[in-house]
């Protein structure tokens, strides 16, 4: 009986409602919270559909946009960062390591610094984009030409490919950082991922992709389940691996990239909250999905909420706190990897 | 060169195609450049217990992946009863056939029943809604391997047999006609690995199941074995009955052996006790 | 040459009635009365209202994204005004909070920003960080007739415009052409005749030897690609709490190969007041700053501005 598992069903239940009730807590939280003080009955006055202007200005219309945000770009990093770590079998995977970041990162630099007439508001246009080009880029390439396997996504060069572009998509954004001669600050701002300046037009954005894709990831989670057996295994079980890993993709990438429309790139997101899920309730999807999601969520808002309160006014991007912390734990994951 | 046929029903041609669980037609097998398998012509008999036999490197792997559909086939053709194997839905294959690949691995923690539901998946639909049936395949194939009493435990924590015994029930629980189990007693100590093959010949004998095996015991592989297939650089050198496919000059032409071969006090199979090598 | 002024003032005229209009990057504006409670976002607004007498209740004055603060020409003046936020990230909270009637933005910087501070108080974007000496003047009677202050900021252009003139005077006639740079620890960057600085000295009398080049206003050169170009003049500006590179290349015998070393005409300006100075007061400091350090005349350099 000592050897029962410890990954239960019920076990993962309590663990989601503890973070949903988090991820409740730290909204309100976070309500409360910011460069201007508002006492708690003001906030709760503003909630119930009273209180002065003022603070229902900062209450609903600066920091709840925000928080929304927040626990939507969290969600999503982390539930694409947990598909595509189950497609890969590879628990260093992240959207950073398949292309989508690096895309997403260089668009985002080019539009911002080498188009100066460009269009306001097009910037997550421009890096959704490069998201898919950046993710289209690793799979052409690990692609296996004329082999006699057919399109079947190898994981390994999956992942190799993924680090080699991302490198070279990074230098190429170097490149024109050096080159650029102003507006350094908000392509820096969006590189290191930050929920700085989102508004309810922002949040309305967002919101339809996680209504879309973060169901869809659910919907995904048995056949994660069993493309994480190998690829023998999964095809004896009936699945037809190679459309099964590029759907699964496919879902990961549209939410990394829907995600970095929101908040940037938020580094190790996609990283860190699978992995805590995953030492949390085990690796079944069903429970290592939701959980993720409410972690992302949990994670990037306290980041938010945390550079929003810590040097008042000046708002240290979410992105830092959350590679702070998400960079030391891929160090540390890699040593114990080998 | 070949000897194929000896000891096998002698009206095997006449038997339609469809009679056989599985069924091979001037398929050729390799990868990239490299061919494993030039062409072979092979009939799996039903309900029987067939092992394949051959030195490392001969493709008795190839050819057991390739039937179960985990190798693309360079040309020809594979039949799941008289059925292009390929252009058959994979999840219908899945319902008919399982294969229990070398060296399996699962994600940490997953705990053996929830490995043998794994099993399952060909029958379940988009949701994984958990049927009566369902729930009797499950049940029926930790009993069959003995793991019901390891049902809560986490994979890792158990022996290399418990373990592999855990993996032939997933494969079972997807309640198949024909089981394919590549080397399924590597890594284990020889009580285990009897255990295994009993549980091997067990399955045929109480529920009708095609069983073909890549086995590297030669004794092991005519004790559990009605048929056996002893293959070299990739072609079939033998096929038959287990009785009477090892003779001394199959050891000599497949393994380089010479042999002795007594009568197994048991079973009255022939038993090699190999001396010496023909190199 | 003033055709933006000209613009501008056509819409102040149409709307003499009905409070003010003013057209910005984004649209128009209409204000009812002038502004009382500014905001200003850059530190050309906070030169240009500190020029015109108005002191703003908030500006960008937070030091992020690698901004190095006020210029220090400008400094002194603003200590008193709260800051919401920086440059690069403005607090929208604390705006909101200091209750504007009229927000300034720059027109690149806060693109994004412009509809989340539109919805706080009326916002007008300018071209300010990319904007030429044109759009500059442009905005200071825009600013002016915004803070019902336009006879102010009339005067102050054409202040401006004497004093430039005045400045032209000393300008020596046939005099070589000048090469001028920003120089921090890691690198020298030239600026074209087409940058704010490389335009504005070329204004004031003194050829600029280099043109645009593949639609850059400004490039990275090296040592070798300094002494290539091989300027009469070079102008260089250098922070004074930093360490430029061509102190290193000094030392280099490659650089007395260089004319401008050889003829004693290598001037330093203090960088933080002429790349981040912007408006009117910081158009007076480097008019008057480019005839103290005798560039104009193309004589050796004062002592302020020796290299």
């Amino acid at each position: 009986m000592i050897h029962t598992s410890r990954y239960t069903g019920r076990r993962a239940l309590f663990i989601g409602v503890l973070l949903l009730g988090a991820a409740l807590l730290l909204g309100i939280l976070a309500l409360g919270l910011g460069a201007v003080k508002t006492p708690t009955g003001d906030v709760v006055q503003v909630l119930l559909g009273r209180g002065d202007e003022l603070t229902r200005q900062l209450v609903l219309e600066l920091r709840a946009p925000r928080i929304v945000v927040a626990l939507l770009t969290g969600a999503m990093f982390a539930a694409s960062g947990a598909m595509m770590q189950g497609v890969i079998r590879n628990p260093l995977a992240s959207p950073d390591i398949i292309g989508v970041g690096a895309g997403a990162g260089l668009a985002a630099t080019l539009f911002l610094l080498a188009w100066p007439g460009a269009p306001p508001g097009g910037l997550p246009w421009a890096a959704l984009a490069g998201a898919w080009a950046g993710f289209a880029l690793v799979l052409l390439l690990s692609r296996e030409w004329g082999g006699h396997t057919g399109n079947a996504l190898h994981p390994v060069r999956l992942a190799l490919v993924g680090v080699a572009v991302a490198a070279a998509l990074g230098a190429a954004q170097q490149l024109v950082l050096v080159r650029a001669p102003d507006g350094l600050g908000a392509a820096l701002s969006f590189l290191t991922g930050t929920v700085y300046g989102a508004d309810a037009v922002r949040a309305a954005r967002v919101l339809p992709w996680a209504l879309v894709l973060l169901p869809a990831a659910l919907l995904c989670a048995r056949t994660l389940d069993v493309l994480n057996l190998g690829e023998d295994l999964a095809t004896s079980l009936g699945t037809r691996v190679g459309a099964a890993r590029l759907f699964c993709l496919a879902v990961a990438v549209a939410l990394a990239g829907a995600a970095v429309t929101g908040a940037g790139i938020l580094g190790f997101v996609g990283l860190l909250a699978p992995h805590l899920a995953r030492l949390l309730v085990g690796a079944r999807h069903a429970r290592l999905l939701p959980v993720a999601m409410l972690l992302g969520a949990v994670l990037v808002l306290a980041a938010d909420t945390l550079g929003r309160a810590l040097l008042p006014p000046t708002e240290v991007p979410a992105g830092i706190f959350t590679t702070l912390v998400g960079a030391p734990y891929f160090l540390y994951l890699l040593r114990r990897t080998r | 060169m070949s000897r194929q046929g000896r000891g096998a029903p002698t009206l095997r041609k006449a038997i339609p195609m469809t009679d056989f669980p599985l069924a091979t037609e001037k398929l050729r097998l390799g990868y990239g450049s490299s061919i494993i398998i030039p062409e072979l012509d092979l009939r799996v008999a039903g309900g029987r217990v067939t092992s394949i036999i051959g030195p490392n490197g001969c493709g008795k792997s190839t050819l057991l992946r390739a039937l179960a559909r985990l190798l693309p086939v360079g040309s020809g053709q594979i039949h799941l009863y008289g059925q292009a194997l390929h252009a058959l839905p994979s999840r219908e294959v899945a319902r008919r056939l399982a294969i229990l690949p070398q060296g399996p691995t699962a994600p940490e923690g997953l705990s053996v029943e929830e490995l043998v539901w794994f099993g399952r998946h060909p029958h379940q639909g988009r949701f994984p809604v958990r049927r009566e049936e369902d729930r009797e395949a499950v049940t029926w194939a930790l009993d069959q391997t003995g793991m019901r009493i390891f049902a809560g435990r986490p994979l890792e924590s158990l022996s290399g047999g418990q373990r592999q015994r855990a993996w032939i029930a997933m494969s079972l629980a997807q309640q198949t006609d024909i089981l394919l189990l590549d080397e399924p007693t590597t890594y284990l100590d020889p009580s285990h690995q009897l255990e295994v093959l009993h549980l091997a010949q067990r399955l045929n004998r109480e529920q009708g199941k095609t069983v073909v095996m890549v086995l590297h015991d030669l004794n092991q592989a005519v004790r559990y074995s009605d048929d056996l297939i002893a293959m070299k650089g990739g072609e079939v050198v033998a096929q038959g009955e287990a009785g009477t496919v090892l003779t001394p000059e199959l050891l000599r032409e497949v393994f380089d052996l010479k042999a002795h071969i007594l009568a197994d006090p048991d079973t009255g199979k022939p038993h090699v006790i190999p001396y010496a090598l023909t190199r | 040459m003033h055709k933006n002024i000209l613009v501008l003032s056509a819409f102040t005229l149409l709307s003499v009635a009905a409070g003010l209009t003013v057209g910005h990057e984004r649209g128009t504006l209409d204000l009812k009365t002038p502004a009382r409670r500014v905001v200003a976002l850059e530190y050309s607004f906070l030169d240009t209202l500190v020029a015109l007498g108005v002191k703003p209740v908030g500006a960008a004055l937070g030091l992020q994204g690698g901004d190095r603060g006020a210029p220090p020409y400008l400094a002194p003046r603003v200590k008193a005004i709260p800051a919401t936020g920086s440059r690069a990230q403005p607090s929208l909270e604390l705006i909101a909070a200091s209750r504007p009637d009229l927000i300034l933005a720059d027109a690149f910087v806060h693109q994004d920003t412009y509809p989340q501070l539109a919805r706080i108080a009326p916002t007008a974007a300018f071209q300010s960080r990319r904007g030429s000496l044109d759009d500059l003047n442009a905005q200071t009677l825009a600013i002016g007739q915004l803070v019902g202050r336009e006879a102010a900021a009339k005067r102050l252009l054409a202040d401006q415009r004497a004093l430039i003139n005045k400045a032209r005077a000393f300008a020596k006639k046939g005099a070589p052409s000048f090469v001028a740079a920003v120089v921090t620890p890691r690198s020298l960057t030239v600026h074209t005749r087409e940058s704010f600085v490389g335009s504005f000295l070329e204004d004031l009398g003194r050829k600029n030897q280099l043109p645009v080049k593949d639609g850059q206003t400004q490039y990275e050169v090296a040592l070798e690609g300094l002494v290539a170009l091989n300027p009469q003049t070079l102008v260089l500006f250098t922070a004074p709490d930093e360490t430029p590179i061509t102190d290193a290349w000094k030392k280099n015998p490659l650089w007395q190969k260089i004319a401008a070393v050889q003829r004693g005409r290598v001037y330093q300006f203090n960088r933080d007041n002429w790349t981040r100075g912007r408006g009117p007061l910081a158009l007076r400091l480097m008019v008057a700053e480019t005839i103290q350090s005798r560039l104009l005349q193309d004589a050796a350099p004062g002592a302020d501005f020796r290299d």
